[in-house]
């Protein structure tokens, strides 16, 4: 009789097939828009947009001009900024009300007191609380002021060389090239720009985080349309069954076998489509990751569910906890983006565990400490969810 | 075939069974009658396995079931009240899971047993979720009737079934202990308890048998004084 029940609790799951497949359609594309969203905000070209940056230069000093034009026409800044002259008063206007990212003021005679070695600084104004355009405008200055220094000092060292070797007239020549071979070779703004470390990508590069993201907040969204389903059957068909010796462990169990079932059978044609697209490679590790992560999400789901008895209560318990453990796991906004209180927790969030798993599947590892960590999960709600049914039959 | 002695249970404070004694043979029909919240459902839910009383002995052909929870699935066919079938499946599904036996007897059974008797036979690949309210409780029964088990226990079958849904059942009944088995049921009305063989009413946690061919007015003149006690008790 065990055997029938199971067959015929899967046999209720593929029902709800077609209608999870349709709700997954479009929850596929809300999930992959916001996830293509959200990284092309804090790592595209396009989102992040032009930094505009106000240049502000004495009207007299060509040469001051003529070294921040060329400045600017370097491919590393050209690509990512936009530089415009203003007077110093319209750059902290604009600044002040977000038309600019920065403003540069130029000191007059720069280059005349970087030739005389008596280096005026640069001044860089940021608006305060600077957003991410403004910050990635910030370390650019930065590295090109150490760039220039290091060229500086290189320049310097050439004149020497040059002036002892009693060579005084070659040294134009030199300074010229020497300036050319470090602005070819400095500010490599895929350096600063591209390289970005962030915790919860790990080895992982930001599409394809995204990708795993926006695959586990798939797998905890997608049974939505499946919500009858995946509630505890009502008083006196538990009792009956109980009587029967179906108790609340076979139950639950096979309602997580048939969840897992739909979700293994609706998530494995993105899988293999990206798969075959070439995005990632498929190996033993990504299909056993994959079927782990649709595991504990179907454990996870169905204790929901058990928990709130009713179709709204598990509906909105499943959508705000989601949304919830999945903003702290790292899943909407990298590890690195957020308070370091928060990133204490995140790895004890669900999303966590079923990232760290699929991290490792999308690189084919073998990760066995993710494993344990899931099948822990998968044990633990199993559990309460059991404990849960057994209380309320 | 059934025994009980000194069934009893508690809720919290309030005593609801007081040690209930019954005696069935095959081919016999109770009816149990009584107020509501007077326990009837309870003690059926204790015969057919799914509550356990606080005391007492419940044997089937001298077995006490109360050790061995698996005579409760050979000998009781419970329906209760509510339908417990599995609503997104078929007719046939749901048979499935309370069938004991092998497929061919299944289909045997759909063609002339208790599933044709009941009326639901010719449905067999209709989702539960699209039956009348009659026909579900029919379906209920012929599930409950699935494991074969002689003693079929009914908490009040026809409630809110149509008249000619409740003849279809009283049939049934007829035909089931005609053929040997035997049947406990509850409920409120005259009509169903006129194919009981045997009529007992549940009063102060203990039942007490009354003439069959009682009328419905001595019936009720049985249940007075039930308030009392029930308060006493509270």
């Amino acid at each position: 009789m065990s055997r029938t029940y199971l067959i015929l609790e899967i046999k209720r799951a593929l029902r709800r097939l077609p209608l999870v497949l349709a709700g997954a359609l479009l929850l596929f594309i809300l999930i992959g828009a916001g996830a293509f969203l959200a990284s092309r905000m804090l790592y595209g070209e396009g989102a992040v947009g032009r930094i505009r940056v106000g240049v502000s230069v004495p009207e007299d000093d060509a040469l001051g001009r003529q070294v921040v034009e060329m400045l600017g026409s370097i491919d590393s800044v050209k690509s990512v900024c936009d530089f415009e002259y203003m007077d110093l008063e319209k750059c902290l206007d604009e600044l002040g009300n977000g038309g600019l990212f920065a403003a540069l003021e130029v000191p007059r005679d720069f280059v005349r007191d970087i030739i005389t070695g008596k280096n005026t600084p640069v001044i860089v104004w940021l608006p305060a609380g600077a957003g991410l355009e403004g910050r990635l405008f910030a370390a650019l200055a930065d590295a090109g002021s150490r760039t220039l220094g290091a060229s500086q000092a290189g320049i310097y060292a050439g004149n020497e060389m040059y002036a002892a070797e009693g060579a005084l007239d070659e040294i134009p020549a030199l300074e010229a090239d020497l300036n050319r071979y470090y602005l070819d070779f400095s500010l490599d703004r895929l350096n600063y720009f591209r390289h970005l470390e962030v915790d919860g990508t790990g080895e992982v590069d930001t599409a394809r985080f995204y990708m795993i993201s926006a695959f586990v907040l798939f797998l905890f969204l997608a049974p939505v349309p499946a919500g009858e389903y995946l509630l505890s059957h009502p008083p006196v068909m538990k009792n009956r069954l109980s009587c029967a010796g179906i108790g609340a462990g076979l139950r639950v169990s096979a309602r997580i076998l048939g969840l897992f079932l739909v979700l293994a059978a609706v998530s494995v044609l993105p899988v293999a489509a990206v798969c075959a697209a070439g995005l990632i490679k498929a190996s033993a590790p990504l299909w056993a990751g994959w079927l782990m992560a649709c595991l504990a999400a179907s454990a996870l789901v169905i204790f929901f569910y058990s928990f709130s008895q009713n179709l709204l209560g598990g509906l909105l318990l499943l959508v705000f906890f989601t949304a919830a453990q999945h903003f702290l796991a790292g899943g909407f906004l990298p590890q690195v983006f957020l308070p370091s209180s928060v990133r204490a927790i995140s790895g004890f969030m669900p999303s966590s565990v079923l990232m760290e798993i699929m991290k490792s599947a999308v690189l084919g590892q073998w990760n066995l400490p993710a494993a344990a960590r899931a099948v822990g999960m998968i044990l633990a709600v199993s559990g309460v969810g059991v404990l849960l049914e057994r209380r309320r039959s | 075939m059934l025994e009980i002695t000194g069934i009893c249970k508690k809720y919290r404070d309030r005593e609801i069974l007081r040690g209930v004694e019954l005696s069935m043979k095959r081919g016999e029909c109770l009816g149990i009658v009584g107020r509501n919240g007077c326990g009837k459902t309870t003690l059926l839910s204790i015969l057919a396995g799914a509550r356990n009383p606080d005391g007492g002995m419940i044997c089937f052909n001298g077995k006490n079931a109360l050790e061995d929870s698996r005579l409760f699935r050979e000998y009781v066919a419970y329906v209760p009240q509510e339908n417990p079938l599995l609503w997104d499946l078929s007719v046939r599904d749901n048979m499935t899971l309370w069938y004991r036996g092998d497929r061919t007897a299944m289909k045997k059974d759909m063609e002339s047993g208790a599933p044709a008797i009941l009326g639901i036979s010719s449905m067999p690949d209709l989702p539960v979720s699209r039956l009348s309210g009659g026909m579900k409780k029919r379906l209920s029964i012929a599930c409950a009737l699935a494991g074969h088990a002689p003693l079929l226990v009914m908490d009040e079958p026809g409630a809110a079934l149509d008249m000619e849904c409740k003849a279809a059942i009283r049939e049934y009944i007829r035909e089931h202990i005609k053929n040997g088995g035997s049947v406990i049921l509850t409920s409120h009305e005259m009509e169903e308890l006129s194919v009981c063989t045997s009529i007992s009413v549940l009063r102060g946690g203990v039942l007490v048998p009354v003439d069959p061919h009682i009328s419905e007015e001595e019936l009720v003149n049985c249940f007075s004084g039930d308030e009392e006690e029930d308060a006493g008790q509270q």
